[in-house]
C-alpha cells in the first residue's frame, strides 16, 4: 500500500476513463456517431465571382432543427448517465475505504 | 507506475498537501448539506471556464455578425448547441446554487465573527455572478437580448445622480447599439471572469482559514445534550461526497441541455416597438416584479427611483447584516435575523414566481 492510499484512486480514476472512452467508442460506432464528421480541408484561396451569393444564411428554423432530441441524443445522455451511476458506485467504493482506513487510525499514522 | 505516483508526489510537496486537508476537519450536524454548495459552484465554475472558451472560438462579437455566429454554432459547429446549452444550463444552476448558498448562509447565520468578510466576498460573488449571467443572456444579440438590454440598463440609469453615467457606460451610448454588444462582451469574457476567480479565491482562502462555521442552535443543542459535535476530515470524506454532488451535477446540466437546448429568438428590428411583457432573465425577475408593482409615484418621487432605492438599501442591509445582528456575533439564537432571512427568501421565490408568470 503507497503512503496516501493513492493506488485506490488511481484505481478509480483508470477505470472510470477506461469505461468513458469504451462506451463513447462503441456508442459512436454502433450509431454511426463517429464518422459524421468528415476531415476536411480548408481553402485557400476563394474565388469569387459575379454568381457567388455569399455566406448561406442559416434560417432559424435550421436552429431549431439542430434543437431537437434526436434519438441518438437520447442514447448519448443514457450512456452519460450509466457512467455517472457507476463513478458514484465506485466513488462510494473508495469512501468506504478511506473511511476505514480512517477510523483504524492509518491517516494519523501517516501524519506523525 | 505507483512508484512514480510517489516520486512525483514528493516533488510537487503532495503529501503535506494531503497531510493539510486530512487535520482539517467538517463538522457533521443536520446542516452538514450545506457545506456541499462551495464545492459544486466551484464545479459548474469550472464547467462555465471550459465551455466558455469554446464558444469563443467560434462567437463574433459584432453587432452585425453576433447574431449569424449564434446560429452558426448551433447549426455548424460540431456539438456547437451542446456546448452552448451545457454553458446556458449550467450558468443557470450555477446562479441557482450561488441563492441557495447565500440563503442558506443567511439563515443558519453563518455570517457571524470572524467570518464578516467572508461573507462580504460571498456577497460581491454573487452581485459578479447575477451580472455574469446578465451579460452573457444578451451576447446571442437577438431581440429578446436587445429588448434585455433596453429595460436592463434602464435600470441602473433610475438611480439618483449616478444613473445617468451608469446607463450611458453600460450602454456605450446614449441607446442599445453596437457598443453595446462590445462592452457587455468586454464584461463577460474579462473583466467579471477574472474579477469572480480572484474573489473566489480570497473567500476560498477565508473559509479554509476560519473553518466551516457550526450554527448556534446546533451548537446550543449539543451542549444541552453535553455532547461534542462530530467532525471528519475534509479529506476524504468532503471530497468523495463533493465528487458525487459533482457527477450528478454533470448529468443534470447535460441532460437539461439536451432536452432542451438553449433557443434563438428572431434577428433584432430596431424599428419595431417592444412587444409588451418584456422580461428579464428569471434571476432579475424578483428585481422586476417588485418595482412592477410600486406605483408611477410613492411621496413625490419617480416610482422606479423610490424602488431602486428602496432595494438598494435593503441589499445593503443585507450585506451588513454580520455587523448588526450582535446577538449572533455572542453566539446567541437571534430569532428576528432568522425572521429577516426566511422572509428574503419568500420574498425572492414568490416575486420571481408571479413575475414568471
Amino acid at each position: 500500500m503507497s503512503r496516501f492510499n493513492i493506488p485506490g484512486f488511481i484505481k478509480l480514476f483508470s477505470v472510470t476513463f477506461l469505461f468513458l472512452m469504451v462506451s463513447f467508442i462503441t456508442i459512436g460506432t454502433l450509431t454511426g456517431f463517429c464518422t459524421e464528421q468528415e476531415i476536411s480541408t480548408l481553402e485557400a484561396v476563394e474565388v469569387k465571382d459575379d454568381t457567388d451569393e455569399g455566406p448561406v444564411e442559416i434560417t432559424l428554423s435550421e436552429v431549431n432543427n439542430a434543437r431537437e432530441v434526436s434519438r441518438i441524443r437520447v442514447y448519448g445522455l443514457i450512456a452519460l448517465w450509466a457512467i455517472i451511476v457507476l463513478c458514484v458506485y465506485l466513488v462510494n467504493l473508495q469512501r468506504k475505504d478511506d473511511e476505514r482506513l480512517y477510523q483504524d487510525g492509518y491517516y494519523s499514522k501517516d501524519d506523525e | 507506475m505507483i512508484n512514480v505516483i510517489d516520486e512525483i508526489s514528493q516533488r510537487i510537496g503532495l503529501g503535506s498537501i494531503l497531510s493539510l486537508a486530512r487535520k482539517k476537519m467538517v463538522p457533521q450536524h443536520r446542516h452538514t448539506i450545506w457545506y456541499y454548495m462551495g464545492g459544486m459552484l466551484l464545479f459548474l465554475l469550472l464547467i462555465q471556464l471550459v465551455t466558455g472558451p469554446l464558444l469563443l472560438f467560434f462567437y463574433k462579437p459584432s453587432a452585425d455578425a453576433a447574431y449569424q455566429s449564434v446560429k452558426e454554432i448551433m447549426v455548424n459547429v460540431p456539438y456547437g448547441w451542446l456546448i452552448r446549452s451545457v454553458h446556458h444550463w449550467s450558468s443557470n444552476i450555477m446562479i441557482v446554487v450561488v441563492f441557495v448558498h447565500f440563503f442558506s448562509t443567511l439563515i443558519v447565520k453563518a455570517y457571524r465573527k470572524p467570518r464578516e468578510i467572508t461573507w462580504l466576498t460571498g456577497m460581491l460573488m454573487l452581485l459578479l455572478v447575477l451580472f455574469l449571467g446578465y451579460s452573457g443572456y444578451v451576447l446571442p444579440f437577438d431581440e429578446r437580448a436587445f429588448f434585455a438590454l433596453n429595460v436592463g440598463t434602464e435600470i441602473p440609469g433610475a438611480i439618483p445622480v449616478v444613473g445617468e453615467y451608469a446607463m450611458e457606460f453600460l450602454r456605450g451610448g446614449a441607446t442599445v447599439g453596437a457598443h453595446t454588444l462590445n462592452r457587455f462582451f468586454a464584461m463577460h469574457v474579462g473583466i467579471l471572469p477574472l474579477a469572480l476567480l480572484i474573489v473566489i479565491g480570497v473567500h476560498v482562502l477565508l473559509v479554509q482559514l476560519h473553518g466551516m462555521s457550526v450554527p448556534v442552535s446546533v451548537e446550543k443543542e449539543m451542549e444541552k445534550k453535553k455532547k461534542k459535535i462530530p467532525y471528519k476530515p475534509m479529506f476524504p470524506h468532503l471530497l468523495w461526497h463533493d465528487v458525487v454532488n459533482c457527477l450528478i451535477l454533470l448529468g443534470v446540466v447535460v441532460t437539461l441541455a439536451v432536452l432542451m437546448p438553449s433557443g434563438l429568438d428572431p434577428d433584432i428590428d430596431f424599428l419595431k416597438p417592444a412587444p409588451d411583457g418584456v422580461k428579464p432573465d428569471w434571476f432579475f425577475l424578483w428585481v422586476y416584479q417588485i418595482l412592477k408593482w410600486i406605483p408611477t409615484y410613492v411621496m413625490g418621487i419617480e416610482g422606479e427611483i423610490f424602488g431602486i432605492v428602496v432595494l438598494s438599501m435593503a441589499a445593503g442591509f443585507i450585506a451588513f447584516v454580520p455587523f448588526v445582528d450582535w446577538k449572533s456575533q455572542k453566539n446567541e439564537l437571534s430569532p428576528i435575523f432568522t425572521f429577516i432571512g426566511v422572509i428574503s427568501l419568500i420574498v425572492f421565490v414568490v416575486c420571481t414566481v408571479i413575475g414568471y408568470l
